[in-house]
């Protein structure tokens, strides 16, 4: 695991983080994303959750939630990990703070061109994104080479990071197929669930797995054995989700497609069967807000790899038109995606602040806070239940049939849609509370 | 009370944020050695990457920062592995730790 021994204390300085400001304001960006996804989900619900999938809307909203939010925050916390998970040097945070603002001004056009469909607007914000995306992976990687306790984390972060490179090249094909239609066949959704595999399998799983070996043994003191299982899962999740993308990508036949998924999930089985032994095995009983959001988003986990299994048994027909994708998509990447980011963000924002305003007074008497305790749990607690009702209530609709519910979005789909923007508030509130601790 | 149990003591003082409980009854302190007015402390963290790791370390040098000694010295070490069973009894019962 790591040839890590005896040393001298130095080493472990707090000058290996980068200063707050950088993954802070990946995290703000993020923030921000999750904020403005909320009206546009309620106001366009008809739109975004109706059978045909790549208008203006639903776009907008996916690539608001997985480049404005999701990636945005991710980020943030490999700025902020990698350096203290793989004891690192950390990274140069001016050419971070660069990349950071090449990769929101990146985002914030290519979201805006798929709102307003102008392609000359796809095509600048794609490359942004595409340069952002690259300068991040030199960065995060020439941090990591300097590891001196590398694990099976930073193996997954460094495919992770893989993935991400690859889901933005062929994202910014696909931005340019918008102007020049290098794709003829309209019909064949086989590109775009291409970007998807690698976006959504690659890099938000992948990453999620990877920092779950890490993080969740860590907070529930609970322990692994070996990391054998972990780089099965490894090989198997990575190897599968790249033959898929190059099955969809090559057009080949649906067999192919669905054994390349096949393997990828047996990788997700046996991650899943490790974390779940982790869970089991945990000393510590008591769950805070933190892992209770990470425990729901592998539930909602669980929910949409059972609906896609038992609903459509491969990936291609996911994409077929039928409500049950959209309510596999959305426990996928809002339930599962979405939650665990929340999670991780319960830890990692009060760390961040408690780290910059206490930690010289470490040591000293005098009580300070404790992570939890820099926040209203109350407020915390009720936008737990607003943002986990809200995701399933909406997955339920969903599933139930959403192409004819969503014609009435002043019946239905809007009630759970309201309690995820709650939650999404009452989430805010809870970190600028952090932050003015 | 003499000047190890009373740097255990003031060790007592740097607490784990994320935990709520100080490094003396979490387990992470291995070794403390007093002599001749040096300190030299050997400690672990919950784990490998722990991001609290240096924040800890600092507090421990501003927690026996009061007892003037000469030279503190704190090494680090994860061998043998932290483990909830290295923890005083009074901070199991804190946290709630099973088994």
């Amino acid at each position: 695991m790591s040839g890590l021994a005896t040393g001298d204390a130095a080493a472990f300085s707090p000058a290996k983080s980068p200063p707050m400001a950088v993954p802070l304001g990946f995290i703000l960006t993020g923030l921000f994303s999750l904020l403005l996804l909320q009206p546009l989900l309620i106001l366009k619900a008809p739109m975004i959750f109706a059978d045909f999938r790549f208008n203006a809307a639903t776009l907008t909203a996916v690539h608001l939630f997985t480049l404005g939010w999701s990636t945005a925050v991710m980020m943030g916390a490999f700025y902020q990990l990698a350096p203290v998970i793989l004891l690192t040097e950390a990274p140069p945070w001016r050419p971070a703070a660069v990349q950071g603002v090449i990769y929101v001004a990146g985002s914030a056009l290519l979201i805006s061109g798929f709102y307003l469909q102008r392609s000359l607007l796809l095509m600048v914000g794609g490359s942004l994104v595409v340069i952002a995306v690259l300068l991040f992976a030199g960065l995060v990687l020439a941090t990591m080479r300097s590891s001196r306790a590398w694990n099976i984390t930073g193996t997954y972060m460094v495919m992770g990071l893989g993935f991400l490179v690859g889901t933005v090249l062929w994202g910014l094909v696909l931005a340019f197929n918008f102007r020049f239609a290098f794709f003829t066949d309209t019909l064949n959704h086989a590109p775009v669930g291409a970007h998807m595999v690698l976006g959504i399998g690659g890099w938000f799983l992948l990453t999620i797995a990877g920092v779950s070996y890490q993080l969740i043994p860590m907070f529930t003191l609970s322990h692994r054995s070996g990391d054998q299982m972990a780089r099965a899962a490894l090989l198997l999740m990575s190897s599968g989700l790249w033959f898929t993308f190059f099955a969809l990508v090559l057009g080949l036949p649906a067999p192919a497609v669905g054994a390349a998924v096949a393997v990828a999930l047996v990788g997700v089985l046996l991650w899943g069967w490790e974390l779940a032994g982790i869970i089991l095995r945990r000393r510590r009983s008591r769950i805070d807000l933190g892992m209770r959001y990470a425990l729901t988003s592998l539930g909602f986990a669980i929910l949409a790899l059972l609906l896609a299994v038992l609903s459509f048994g491969g990936l291609v027909p996911l994409l077929a038109e039928s409500p049950a994708p959209s309510a596999v998509l959305w426990l996928g990447l809002v339930g599962f995606v979405g939650s665990m980011i929340i999670g991780m963000l319960y830890k990692i924002v009060p760390f961040l602040i408690w780290h910059q305003r206490f930690r010289t007074k470490t040591g000293r008497p005098g009580p300070l806070p404790t992570l939890d305790e820099m926040y209203t749990k109350r407020i915390a607690v009720t936008g737990y239940w607003f943002w986990t009702s809200g995701i399933l209530g909406t997955g339920g609709v969903l599933l139930a049939g959403a192409s004819g519910l969503v014609a009435f979005p002043g019946a239905v789909v809007p009630l759970p849609l309201l309690l995820c923007a709650a939650g999404s508030l009452l989430f805010a509130w809870t970190l600028v509370e952090v932050m003015r601790a | 009370m003499e000047k190890r149990e009373l740097a255990q003591t003031m060790l007592k003082n740097v607490i784990d944020p994320e935990l709520g409980l100080n490094i003396v009854d979490l387990g992470l302190i291995y070794e403390l050695e007093v002599a001749e007015n040096r300190a030299r402390i050997l400690m672990t963290f919950t784990t490998i990457g722990c991001p609290l790791s240096g924040t800890l370390i600092n507090g421990v040098y501003a927690a026996l920062d009061p007892l003037g000694f000469d030279d503190v010295k704190v090494d680090v070490t994860y061998t043998p592995a932290w483990s909830p069973d290295r923890m005083t009894a009074e901070g199991k019962q804190r946290l709630g730790i099973r088994g």
